[in-house]
């Protein structure tokens, strides 16, 4: 045997390459959804140990969505509303910064709330609880609700003038790690918030993100100018739907025309998915010229060949 | 050009990594908005959370006891020591925003004028 033929059979077919592909992404965002998760309790910690009160950082000085919540307050007076800090501004800057460029991943990769719903998700199919499946219609109109949050948490911490969201935020109930140092000073709404959203996950995955999260609905909203996005190459795809299966917030990614729903979180699984090469990419948009070498590359709409690879990955998907 | 897939998960997390870093050189980034109390220097509307009954004694150059007692017969048990955040669990119906039209009021009254009795 040659040494190209010894090289062929080892060589990954297009099969394994795919696993390993779903799998490396998998794996690399579980790494960072961690790392910053461990980053969020360190600081909850800290903050709960501290000596002298105001030497850590707290863990709502930490999110970005204070930014969203003091931003009409500190517009019109210059000030920002009680508990938030100049840490909630460069943070909640720096997020829409990133989102204009590369589209929202920081609800797929680095929220820990998000995290934590998918923990929760991936423990209930592992307890084998039924999963949910909300009606189309109805879960295009509750989405709705992110926005309906972020209007009523922007209007009562303007006209409070303080971290009005804090008694129902569910991050700030798990992460604030109240309820392991301090049970006795715990917002009991917040709680009984918390645990319906870790309850509802398990059943609907990422229930708040899908349809109560108010910085998704920002980041919602952004990402609609953001540089890059995932987009879907019509001539390429072969309609095959694999791609709708890991998508953690229930988005139709076959249908895309050709931009992925806005309310994407970034997570990549639906491209570590795609059986076909160049029919899912992130890209920048046209003008830029960087969508002319996928559409070559892409090759024609279902051609024998990607009907084959697809038919294959839907088979293995099976079993 | 083909952009790898891992471009926005990388962007999005170098980018937060670095929001803090570029924030504390440039002088933005704080975590608490908590400052040194300066005896005698503080106005009842600088009254914060975060402070305790003592810091805010000593800040607008009144004895402990006298906010104490402006805090109502429900706080005659509280320390010095505690902070104005906790009072709001220990005292029911407290709220510093009102708290502060009321002490403004308590202190316009001559007895304001009392030294203040920092313990230690």
């Amino acid at each position: 045997m040659s040494v190209d033929e010894r090289a062929a059979r080892h060589r990954p077919t297009k099969a394994k390459q795919r696993k390993g592909r779903i799998r490396n992404t998998l794996l690399a965002r579980r790494l960072t959804q961690l790392g910053f998760a461990v980053v969020i309790i360190v600081a909850a910690v800290r903050h709960q140990l501290e000596p002298t009160a105001g030497t850590s950082a707290s863990v709502d000085a930490l999110c970005p969505f204070g930014a969203m919540e003091t931003l009409v307050t500190w517009l019109t007076t210059g000030t920002l509303i009680s508990r938030i800090h100049p840490s909630n501004l460069v943070l909640g800057g720096a997020l829409l910064a990133a989102t204009l460029l590369a589209g929202n991943a920081f609800c797929g990769w680095i929220c820990p709330l998000g995290s934590i719903q998918d923990l929760v998700w991936r423990l209930g199919r592992w307890l084998h609880l039924p999963e949910l499946r909300v009606p189309a219609r109805l879960d295009t109109q509750l989405r709705w609700g992110r926005f309906a949050m972020l209007a009523v948490v922007i209007w009562f911490s303007v006209s409070t003038a303080k971290l009005w969201f804090a008694d129902y935020d569910p991050y700030l109930a798990i992460f604030g790690l109240d309820w392991l140092f301090n049970p006795g000073g715990l917002a009991v709404v917040g709680i009984v918030i918390a645990a319906v959203v870790l309850i509802g996950s398990s059943l609907v995955n990422r229930l708040w993100c899908r349809y109560l999260c108010p910085l998704g609905g920002v980041l919602s909203v952004v990402s609609r100018f953001s540089f890059l996005r995932i987009r879907r190459n019509q001539d390429a795809c072969t309609d095959c739907t694999l791609c709708d299966r890991p998508c953690p917030v229930g988005l139709q990614v076959s249908t895309s025309s050709p931009v992925v729903s806005a309310d994407c979180i970034g997570c990549l699984d639906c491209v570590a998915t795609c059986p076909v090469k160049g029919a899912l990419n992130l890209s920048a948009p046209a003008w830029t010229g960087t969508g002319k070498v996928d559409l070559v590359s892409a090759g024609s709409r279902g051609s024998a060949r990607s009907r084959r690879e697809t038919a294959d990955a839907k088979r293995e998907g099976r079993a | 050009m083909k952009l790898s897939r891992w471009w926005a998960p990388a962007v999005v997390v170098v980018v937060m990594l670095v929001a803090a870093p570029v924030g504390q050189a440039a002088g933005w980034w704080s975590t608490s908005g908590r400052t040194q109390v300066v005896a005698q220097q503080l106005g009842v509307d600088d009254l914060k959370g975060w402070m305790t009954i003592q810091q805010a004694a000593d800040g607008l150059g009144v004895p402990a006891q006298r906010l104490i007692d402006a805090l109502g017969p429900e706080a005659s048990g509280l320390a010095p020591s505690t902070a104005f955040k906790d009072v709001e669990a220990k005292v029911p119906g407290f709220e510093l925003s009102s708290f502060r039209d009321q002490l403004r009021e308590a202190l316009a009254s001559p007895a304001a004028a009392e030294p203040s009795q920092t313990p230690g």
